[in-house]
């Protein structure tokens, strides 16, 4: 398990947005609408590791990524950056360490600018090489990247999905980060670039010591590319510890559905049971499944429980009371946790 | 006896301004009734315009330029219009990937389902409504009566999608088209979704024919499976056996690809460069730029779909050396680097 | 800051594939508007070597000749001035009042627009007000009430002019920017530390000027009405001096004998909108091609 320096921090972190607030709602003194979409995260990244964020959607996974990288301004709760925390917007150092590569490849680049206007314009404004060497730093990060140094010239436009994600992962990587906060960087890609994209992130991890933050909604993806995985619903982290551990052990029901409804190659099931033949088709059709576990309902609908309690199928009395992160296993970084009543360990 | 649907070299092509983009070049498959084929591909590679055509629900300008589609022994394309028109949806529905956009906004949710039995099978009012609401307890809407006088912005995308399969299944097909239905929905909702089509499939007999990018999604639901590249079939066969042992080298990189949820860190496979561009006539092997194990031969020839058993076909000049590629693919990791 | 160590070319070569190929496509309705428009202009600008005849010059016992009279290709006009000569240095006026005065309000309203979008707030609740009270008055009653206090001629249409046009300027580019600071380059660019008006000049301005453009296009066409209007109530430019306006409203009582003195202003008038209509085609074209 990785246990280097803490890079990244985030205590009690809550982000929520006000609806609509009209003059004749002021007038009627009608309360605005209020969203919790972060509502009270606690993460630590260490040095080296990456970290899955996962969850469906709505769960406040990228709204707590975007809260990290400075540009929504936290509710309440702080980030802390290398130790020092961050202090209304984050300062252009503070800005340099985190960097954020986005979900969709066809509107996270400015269709106006080329490559090369793009990048440069990075490395001129935070003064990252000197002026007559922007150009040279340029064609470095596309080698990174593995893009053509012609790319320079031209407009995303002019590129495919891959390609514009390789781009994106070069503008993050212009400023020299620390963290790298990947939000959902492969869902809007097809299969057989998923793959390129993940590797090509995994390499570049590596290569300079990047730590990093992988949201998705993908439990394959996360299982693949992640030390610890943290699983978030309705704002809340429910589960949380090591990936094997999450994966192999969810001790959350939450978790355990999650799990079970991801779809699994036949081949994958079978080279498991041994290769033993399996039917790719349960034999007995499934049943259809009954509104109670549809869908989340939003935090109302579990007023002061926990949040996962109307969809729940092991839900008891004492989900009443929401229960903090309990231990399930392991301890230090290593730590397996979970919020349910049905896990034991201390909370 | 002949199968359900048949569809014979179908070809379409897209006019622009300037080009002609052959977006399917001459795909053929079969779909019986009460069985799940998966039709599987990249963006771009005309798996929805190949079942779009079917229905004749092709987007402008995007035309079909020859091939037979033969609806229980009879080739429909012979016939006239309206005659072919009636013929294919009253034997086939469609669910599209985007329920928000399928359904129409200003509608209630119920007679939205209950248009077709009225208009089409000559229900009356009271008898189409209550076939709507039969309907949507059947796709598992809790309180149908209630949901009947929703909205589709009342309900959330796991409902909308099962309203979708109702409003498919209004018409009694004895298929169903579904485009992508669950590539909008979150995991979770899509195991839902995914299980309502199974369950129709093995109670009531119901075909389907499922438009994916997602190889898991059609392993956890067809029985057949088509492998689509740059407008061609590729492999088709049995699920188990296609994925087990592909025969052509597309299938085996894309299956590679796909991440495993229940295995520790592994180095995906990935398949270099992009699809051939549609607007130009392909020499040979469309995949052959991209392709691990090319020859020479494989630029010179397009390879024919060549019949391995009676249930299984590839379209792979060098499928009889397949079983040797995971071993090339192990001693050659390197390769992997180089994109 | 510590600096990371990048590897730079040691880690992969440059073995990206090539970039998708894309036809380059004739823009038509773009080359022909331009044409067209610059055509006019031209012959706005070249007036003097087209021809002789002095536009404002009367030769009474010459008045009310029919187009293809020896000396005056299009005729003359009641006062015995030339039509041809009218027409081109009526263009002068119009062409130059039509587009300066599209200009002021394009600027101010796009500037208004991208902060009000950008930053919302008060400032957005004030402006958005104000653009209500002046959409709320008829567009023409407004201008002509301005110009009407500032007294006739072109300086007053161009102020006029200004004060109500900014408003369409400005709605369109805080609808555009309020899409557009949303979108993942816009977040990118906040998320690396660019200052706000670097952002909003570098990256918004260019992604949303294009609407307001197109807009302005067929706004040149409504000034230009705008001056034939107030030509027409007598709050125009003064004449003697020759524009399509106060042609149209001379020519029209002759408009049973020679109607040819109404028409053909009014045709300058269609030709500079169909050019500038065209050219707003060929910018949306551009802008869908991205």
């Amino acid at each position: 398990m990785t246990s280097g320096a803490e890079v990244l921090a985030v205590e009690g972190l809550v982000q929520q947005f006000e609806g609509r607030h009209g003059l004749a709602d002021r007038i009627a003194r009608r309360p605005p609408h209020v969203v919790r979409a972060v509502d009270g995260v606690d993460l630590v990244l260490r040095e080296g590791e990456t970290l899955g964020l996962v969850g469906e959607s709505g769960c406040g996974k990228s709204t707590l990524s975007r809260c990290v990288v400075g540009l929504y301004q936290p509710t309440a709760g702080v980030i802390r950056l290398a130790g020092s925390p961050v202090a209304g917007s984050p300062t252009r150092a503070q800005r340099r360490f985190v960097q954020i590569v986005f979900q969709d490849p066809y509107s996270s680049l400015n269709p106006r600018m080329t490559v090369g206007q793009t990048l440069g314009e990075l490395l001129r404004y935070h003064r990252i090489v000197p002026r007559d060497q922007v150009e040279r730093r340029s064609k470095e990060l596309l080698d990174l990247v593995g893009l053509p140094h012609r790319a320079l010239g031209q407009t995303p436009r002019q590129f495919s999905g891959g390609q514009r994600q390789r781009i994106g992962i070069a503008r993050a990587l212009a400023l020299e980060p620390k963290v790298l906060i990947a939000d959902e960087p492969v869902s809007a890609l097809d299969v057989s670039v998923q793959a390129n994209i993940i590797n090509l992130l995994l390499d570049l991890k590596q290569s300079l010591g990047l730590s990093m933050i992988f949201v998705s909604h993908n439990m394959a993806v996360v299982r693949q590319v992640s030390d610890r995985t943290a699983v978030m619903y309705l704002g809340r982290i429910i589960e949380t510890g090591p990936t094997e551990q999450v994966f192999h052990a969810p001790a959350h029901p939450y978790t355990r559905l999650l799990l079970g409804s991801v779809p699994r190659l036949a081949t994958h099931v079978a080279a498991r049971n041994g290769g033993a033949t399996i039917s790719p088709i349960p034999a007995e059709p499934v049943p259809v499944a009954a509104a109670s576990i549809d869908e989340a309902t939003g935090p109302e609908g579990a007023a002061g429980g926990c949040r996962y309690r109307p969809r729940c199928p092991v839900a008891v009395a004492a989900c009443a009371t929401e229960p903090g992160l309990r231990l399930v296993s392991g301890e230090a970084d290593g730590r397996h946790r979970a919020a349910c009543q049905h896990v034991t360990g201390a909370e | 006896m002949s199968p359900l649907l048949e569809v014979e070299d179908l070809h379409v092509e897209i006019p622009l301004p300037h080009a002609t983009l052959h977006a399917v070049r001459g795909v053929s498959l079969t779909a019986d009734a009460g069985e799940a084929v998966g039709l599987v591909g990249e963006s771009g590679s005309g798996k929805s315009l190949t079942l779009r055509a079917l229905l004749g629900l092709l987007p402008q300008p995007a035309r079909v330029t020859s091939g037979r589609i033969v609806l229980d022994g009879v080739d429909v394309t012979a016939l006239p219009e309206r005659e072919r028109r009636r013929r294919l949806t009253s034997a086939m529905g469609m669910v599209f990937q985007d329920s928000l956009t399928a359904l129409n906004p200003v509608m209630r949710v119920g007679e939205q389902i209950a248009e077709t039995p009225r208009r089409k099978l000559g229900m009356s009012g009271a008898k189409s409504k209550a076939r709507a609401i039969e309907l949507m307890d059947r796709v598992g809407i809790p309180e149908p009566e209630r949901r009947y006088r929703a909205y589709p912005h009342e309900l959330s995308g796991g409902m909308r999608q099962r309203i979708c399969i109702a409003i498919a299944l209004s018409g009694q097909p004895r298929l169903i088209l579904a485009d992508e239905p669950t590539t909008a929905l979150d995991v979770t909702i899509q195991a839902q979704v995914l299980s309502v089509i199974e369950s129709l499939r093995v109670e009531e007999g119901v075909g389907l024919i499922l438009v994916s990018h997602d190889l898991a999604v059609v392993s956890e639901t067809c029985r057949r499976i088509y492998v689509m590249y740059a407008g061609r079939v590729v492999e088709n066969g049995p699920i188990l056996d296609v994925l087990g042992a592909p025969r052509h080298p597309y299938s085996f990189a894309l299956l590679r690809s796909v991440p495993d949820p229940d295995v520790p860190v592994h180095r995906l496979l990935t398949i270099p460069g992009q699809p051939p561009d549609l607007m130009d006539e392909v020499a040979g092997c469309s995949f052959a730029d991209r392709c691990r194990f090319v020859s020479d031969a494989c630029y010179e020839q397009t390879p024919p779909l060549v019949q391995l058993t009676p249930d299984r076909a590839t379209a792979c000049l060098r499928y009889e050396e397949a079983e040797r590629w995971s071993d090339m693919v192990a001693e050659a990791p390197v390769q992997e680097e180089v994109r | 800051m510590t600096s990371v160590p990048f590897p730079g070319r040691s880690l992969k070569p440059g073995t990206a594939t090539k970039p998708r190929r894309r036809a380059r496509r004739f823009n038509g309705p773009l080359i022909i508007g331009l044409t067209l428009f610059g055509l006019l202009i031209l012959a706005a600008v070249f007036a003097p070597l087209i021809t002789s005849a002095d536009p404002v010059a009367q030769n009474l016992p010459q008045s009310l000749l029919p187009p293809g009279s020896p000396g005056h290709l299009l005729g003359t006009d009641r006062f015995g001035r030339d039509v041809l000569a009218r027409l081109l240095y009526g263009a002068r006026i119009d062409l130059r009042v039509g587009v300066l005065a599209v200009v002021s309000p394009l600027i101010i309203g796009t500037i208004l627009g991208l902060i009000s979008g950008w930053f919302g707030g008060w400032f957005d609740t004030v402006l958005m007000r104000i653009v209500d009270m002046v959409v709320a008055f008829p567009f023409f009653v407004l201008v002509i009430g301005l110009v009407f206090a500032l007294g006739p001629g072109t300086g007053s249409i161009y102020v006029a002019i200004t004060m109500v046009g900014w408003v369409a300027y400005a709605r369109i580019v805080r609808g555009e920017v309020l899409i557009a600071k949303n979108q993942e380059y816009a977040l990118a660019a906040r998320a690396s530390g660019l200052p706000t008006w670097r952002i909003l000049l570098r990256h918004l301005l260019p992604n949303v000027v294009l609407q307001a453009v197109v807009f302005s296009m067929s706004d040149i066409v409504l000034t230009i009405l705008a001056i034939v209007t107030l030509g027409y109530l007598g709050l125009g430019v003064p004449p003697p001096t020759p524009d399509w306006g106060s042609m149209i409203q001379e020519g029209q009582q002759f408009m049973l004998t020679q109607w040819y003195l109404a028409a053909l202003p009014g045709f300058a008038v269609v030709i500079t909108g169909l050019a500038l209509a065209l050219i707003a085609d060929g910018l949306v074209e551009r802008m869908n091609r991205r």
